[in-house]
């Protein structure tokens, strides 16, 4: 009777080990068919929404005003990352140096590589700079074709006039020996 | 000195006179300018607003990406527009958006890329409507990268696996497919088979593929094999190939998070192949992880059964004693769980990190995730319910953060204006446009005498630079143009600026209050399903403490018989 017992509640247990993935949360969890006695107000969910709406627009109104105060258009400087889609390059982490000084640095995530990878432009820094000749470098450390590990330095001397400055960082692939490239665009 | 010398210094020095007093007129203007600078009409190349956004949706934060997002490119990309709402659980507006998409992709008023054609079916498939994203995902056939391919192939294959056409998609899959997605795929596909079909070999051919196709190096992918080997060993449990079943239970890892059912279920096995010393050694293995999941309980009731079986009884009352004493602990422990919840909510106890007094033996933090807040928090985030709405305080959550830093952001702000505005007058007041006019226009007639003198040359005008000096006060007359249009319009900027933070710090200040208010209700509720879930384990959790003191009883009432006998015996009649 036992033995019985236990083996009508190891079907029970095969059956809710299938569902469950880890990897899966967002994809396969969603067809657990675990009961589900109660779930939240729908009431709340639609307030929730609402106010997150309403932040987003809020957000959005205080990143421009924070940009026009603290960046103004004509003294702003933006550096941004992009790297080649056929870039094999694996990016570990960024320094940025304006005139010698670090001004920011980023360790990056494996889906962030792989946002860069897809078209994705990181802005890496948004600040203020006064007219005239200035320099910026870009310290690339990461992972080449077969595993060959770069730290690569890339300067830009830049004349910064009376209007926002943008500078663009690219990643590429040498065709012939499939180095990684560094190349900067002035925008 | 020749006189030459002497007249040719004398130049010199009347030309760096002019430099200083030219560099003094510069220094006037890009002063005033920097305290003057106003907001010009800020416009980023439009590739790079686009990329930034790209880069924000592709990597998952989705707030961010909204954030970024004007009118015109939601206008434009109306795709990602959406697919950063559903990112952000913003699920209300969605069908309407999706039904207006389809409407205008009819008319033919919008075409859609490849990527766009992608998203729409995976949008889809997590709304659960597969039909329409297999229809999305039609378009494109032959047009992916193979990482882009791995993913449509996982997608079309669940589709139709959730339509209930096991046929159609083993023929997806019979694609050239590899890595993470395939091996879920296949692991799916093989799930669906062992519960549709009486032939499990299709189940199993399933689940080998799956084995194959994963690497099981990222912790993923071990999750994922982990998962594959207990399905296989349950298949070939139910079909009765014992020790097949075993060897696969044995290849899940002890730190696996299914490592108690397997272990469980290779007890099982091992019972069935009668040998109880495995059984009960696989089962004794199972008592170290935590009793809120069944198999650790159903591992307590199964040791004293295989005693029993064995005919050590007094092993088996102990067995008994054992597990009905650490359910006992568990509804105690569950108790005052449920205490706490009432008496402080979800979020002090379960979200956030807290240190309340005479609670540490709950609250306690550490590197190892096997405390009793970890065991606990676990169980009720596999209920999907209580993930969603714990997902949902997170970020409120975040938001809140949010707000409060832009409110001492903005308290610095509304500081620095008044600051400026202040400058801004005395400024203004030292600052004469006509008379830095004068001095231009002394150092433009200066230059002119300069170029106009007999005496030099073609070479010395040129080494005096005489050029640049007139193209350097031309610059300045216009920068003053310029400066003289920005103070006139300066005070009224730094007013504006200075209302608008003040504007802005008002709705900020509102918002945190809707946003205190609601996470407020939203505790109330996380509290509500987590409680609900507790009382679930608690039902559970007293049925195995009464089949434990069942089986005692049972044991007690075996002994009484057989000390009966025994007395008969005596008697010489059961000879």
């Amino acid at each position: 009777m036992y033995l019985r017992r236990f083996l009508s509640l190891l079907t029970i247990l095969t059956f809710i080990s299938f569902g469950t993935s880890i990897l899966s949360a967002a994809e396969i969890s969603k067809d657990k068919k675990k009961p589900r006695p109660k779930s939240l107000d729908s009431a709340l969910i639609k307030e929730a929404e609402q106010l997150k709406k309403q932040l987003i627009q809020l957000n959005s109104e205080l990143y421009k005003f924070e940009e026009e105060l603290l960046h103004p258009a004509n003294t702003q400087l933006g550096v941004f990352l992009s790297v080649s889609r056929d870039s094999s390059f694996v990016l570990d982490s960024i320094e940025i140096r304006l005139d010698d000084k670090l001004v920011t640095s980023y360790i990056y995530k494996e889906n962030e590589i792989s946002s860069l990878k897809n078209g994705g432009i990181q802005r890496l820094y948004l600040g203020s700079l006064a007219d005239g000749r200035h320099k910026l470098t870009a310290r690339f450390n990461g992972q080449g074709a077969n595993n060959q590990y770069f730290r690569r330095k890339k300067a830009l001397p830049f004349t910064k006039e009376h209007s926002a400055k943008f500078i663009q960082l690219v990643v590429t692939e040498s065709k012939t020996n499939n180095e990684p490239l560094f190349k900067v665009k002035a925008w | 000195m020749s006189p030459y010398l002497k007249l040719r210094h004398g130049k010199l020095v009347t030309y760096f006179t002019h430099c200083s007093r030219i560099t003094n007129v510069f220094r006037v203007i890009a002063i005033a300018a920097l305290l003057l600078a106003s907001p010009l009409s800020y416009s980023m190349p439009k590739e790079l607003y686009e990329g930034m956004i790209q880069f924000e949706l592709d990597r998952g934060d989705y707030f961010k990406a909204l954030t970024l997002m004007d009118e015109a490119y939601k206008d434009a990309h109306h795709v990602d527009y959406i697919t950063a709402l559903k990112g952000f659980n913003i699920n209300s507006d969605i069908d309407q958006a999706l039904k207006k998409l389809y409407a205008q992709e009819k008319k033919k008023s919008v075409t859609f890329s490849r990527k766009d054609y992608f998203k729409i079916g995976r949008l889809e498939y997590q709304l659960g409507r597969c039909k329409p994203a297999l229809r999305a995902f039609k378009k494109l056939k032959n047009k992916l990268s193979p990482e882009q391919k791995q993913e449509w192939i996982f997608y079309r294959a669940n589709c139709f696996i959730r339509l209930g056409s096991n046929k159609n998609a083993m023929q997806v899959l019979n694609d050239t497919v590899d890595g993470i997605w395939a091996s879920h795929a296949y692991y799916n596909l093989g799930v669906s088979y062992d519960e549709t079909s009486h032939n499990k070999s299709k189940a199993l051919k399933a689940f080998k593929l799956a084995i194959l196709l994963n690497k099981g190096k990222t912790h993923q992918e071990k999750a994922l094999k982990n998962q594959i080997n207990l399905s296989v060993g349950s298949v070939y449990l139910n079909a009765e190939k014992l020790d097949l079943s075993s060897n696969f239970f044995k290849k899940v890892y002890l730190d696996a998070s299914i490592a108690p059912q397997a272990l469980y279920l290779n007890g099982l096995a091992k019972l069935e192949l009668n040998d109880f010393r495995a059984a009960t050694q696989s089962w004794f293995s199972v008592k170290k992880y935590p009793l809120v999941n069944q198999s650790v309980a159903e591992a307590l009731l199964a040791i004293p059964y295989a005693y029993e079986r064995s005919g050590y009884i007094s092993q088996t009352l102990e067995a008994y004693l054992e597990a009905s004493s650490a359910f006992e602990t568990e509804l105690k422990i569950i108790s005052k769980i449920d205490g706490l919840l009432k008496k402080y909510g979800a979020s002090k106890i379960l979200i956030e990190d807290n240190n309340i007094e005479g609670l540490e033996w709950f609250l306690a933090k550490d590197v190892v995730t096997n405390t009793m807040k970890a065991t606990y928090f676990s169980y009720f985030m596999s209920n999907l319910e209580i993930y969603d709405a714990v997902e949902l305080y997170s970020e409120l959550k975040m938001l809140s953060e949010s707000l409060q830093f832009w409110s001492s952001q903005l308290e610095v702000f509304s500081q620095s204006i008044k600051d400026k505005q202040s400058n801004f007058t005395k400024q203004s007041k030292l600052f004469s446009a006509a008379k830095t006019q004068i001095k231009i226009d002394k150092v433009l007639n200066r230059i002119k005498k300069i170029q106009n003198k007999k005496v030099l040359t073609k070479p010395q005008i040129d080494r005096l630079q005489i050029t640049e000096m007139t193209h350097g006060a031309s610059k300045l007359t216009k920068r003053l143009t310029d400066l003289k249009i920005k103070a006139a319009q300066g005070r009224g900027q730094l007013k504006s600026q200075y209302e608008m933070s003040n504007k802005l710090n008002q709705q900020t200040k509102t918002s945190e209050k809707q946003l205190k208010a609601l996470i407020k209700k939203l505790d109330v509720q996380i509290t509500r399903l987590i409680r609900g879930q507790l009382g679930v384990l608690k039902t559970q959790m007293l049925a195995n403490f009464e089949r434990s003191e069942q089986g005692l009883v049972h044991v007690f009432q075996d002994i009484a018989e057989s000390s009966k006998k025994q007395k008969n015996r005596l008697d010489g009649r059961y000879k």
